[in-house]
């Protein structure tokens, strides 16, 4: 210990200081760009994602099996009374689907009849989910599935039942899907039968808002939630969920789509929709020959 | 500072592979679910669990880069979290230094004020920049849950992957060293 000890130290601790001076410059530079220019580095984040995930994600997809196996295990004793409710239900929905194969049918052949063109089909890719939102203050959830596969921004995700959440942010093979119960998630709906328009707002919980009703007394619980198809993100009369009335005697959404169980979804590919540009020219009487020439 | 156990740069190899398992765990697709239970700041326990025990084995420039890295694969405003976290390990690495023989209880209080001052400050932030800020309930979840899984962190790390404070002889100690 002498003085040029005590130099190299007094020299080390100038070196760190610098060192976090400057971090802090870059780090704070950062947060101001994230915070000026929000696209360009959801951009990048989004790149980041699809460069890093998949290749972590490989040795916890293991967890993921076990976990899941685990939770498996631990439905087995519900097993024997769900099987047995669920042939009650199946003797019930069996009448139901001679009903509706009938009814569907009847309506095939009334749009016949009518002339009715249907809307094209939607096509979908079916994708895993791969990782988890990670922060306990978003729902989202991360693809496997990305822009080589057809994936775009803003496309519907559904799982086998309703609609799970919207695609926000795509890279070349992942995407991120912001869940309806998300705090950001917005989604225009149609309430069947009162057909009353509304937007289901996620407010992380289980059960999102139903909010901007015009009467709400109109409404029962139980009725029928699908999106509207405003705004031409999604298409129309996708499932939802039911309207269900909150502890707090707010109208809520209990969604369809199974959310503790979501291992796949489906993205609906849009159909590139034709546009109609601007409104229709003046239509004018038909002219013809005769009354041109009595004009004149 | 007298190394003690492994070299430093195979600890701070050690501690890159711990936080990539850190950054990994909370993106595991368990819970999509909102009633799914809270995933703890492992990232933060481990990171400051480690400076106090090794501070010479994760410089800044190893911190920065991870919670960076973090930032942008959990979703958070990137550069805010990372920059806070620099501040709390260079507090408590002057903190730990010098006394390394006081109780764990000391270090685990010390830990949860300091996620506490933490988190308040990143709430702060985000209100002033009028960004989309995690609601109250949900930050003190977190630091609840984070500080109750400090002393597995600790544990893990001390006898799993042997990090642990260097046993100085007191006579050294004594001797004035950094």
């Amino acid at each position: 210990m002498g003085i040029a000890d005590g130099q190299t130290i007094r020299m080390w601790r100038t070196v760190r200081r610098i060192l976090l001076v400057g971090a802090s410059t870059v780090l704070i530079a950062v947060f101001v760009l994230w915070r000026i220019d929000n696209p360009r580095v959801e951009a990048l984040r989004m790149t980041l994602i699809d460069r890093v995930v998949p290749n972590i994600a490989w040795p916890l997809d293991s967890v993921t099996v076990i976990s899941r196996r685990l939770q498996d295990l631990q439905t087995l004793d519900e097993l024997y009374e769900e099987n047995r409710e669920l042939r009650e239900e199946l003797q019930r929905m069996k009448g139901w689907r001679e009903a509706a194969l009938q009814l569907e049918e009847k309506n095939a052949r009334l749009r016949a009849l009518n002339n009715v063109r249907l809307s094209p089909r939607v096509g979908f890719i079916t994708g895993e989910v791969i990782a988890d939102a990670g922060s306990p203050f978003r729902q989202s959830g991360l693809l496997n599935v990305g822009l080589i596969d057809g994936v775009q921004d803003g496309s519907a995700t559904v799982d086998g039942l309703g609609l799970v959440g919207r695609v926000s942010g795509v890279g070349e093979r992942t995407s991120r899907v912001i869940l309806l119960t998300d705090v950001h998630s917005r989604v225009p709906a149609l309430l069947q039968p009162s057909g009353q328009r509304a937007l289901v707002t996620g407010d992380n919980t289980n059960a999102p808002l139903l909010e901007f009703l015009e009467n709400p007394q109109t409404l029962r619980p139980g009725d029928r939630v699908v999106t509207s198809g405003d705004g031409g993100l999604f298409p129309a009369d996708i499932l939802v969920g039911t309207v269900a009335a909150g502890p707090d005697g707010r109208l809520r959404v209990r969604l369809a789509a199974d959310y503790r169980r979501i291992d796949f979804v489906r993205v609906l590919r849009r159909a590139p929709g034709e546009r109609i540009e601007g409104p229709g020219a003046l239509i004018s009487p038909p002219r013809n020959l005769e009354t041109a020439g009595r004009a004149e | 500072m007298i190394p003690s156990g492994a070299p430093a740069a195979f600890m701070a190899c050690l501690y890159l592979c711990a936080a990539t398992l850190m950054i990994g765990v909370p993106l595991l697709p368990l819970g999509l679910s909102p009633a799914a239970p809270l995933t703890p700041d492992l990232l933060f326990a481990l990171t400051v669990a480690w400076v106090q025990r090794r501070p010479d084995t994760v410089p800044i420039f190893l911190i920065l880069p991870v919670f960076l890295l973090a930032d942008f694969l959990l979703g958070r405003p990137p550069g805010l979290w990372t920059l806070i976290i620099l501040f709390t390990t260079e507090f408590l690495r002057l903190q730990a230094s010098g006394q390394q023989d006081r109780p764990f209880f000391v270090e685990w209080v010390m830990v949860a004020a300091t996620l506490a001052g933490a988190l308040v400050l990143f709430l702060l932030v985000l209100k002033l920049a009028l960004a989309p800020h995690p609601t109250v309930p949900t930050l003190v979840e977190l630091w609840a849950v984070t500080v109750a899984v400090y002393p597995i962190i600790v544990f893990l790390l001390a006898y799993l992957l042997r990090v642990r404070a260097p046993q100085t002889p007191s006579s050294v100690r004594l001797g004035g060293t950094l």
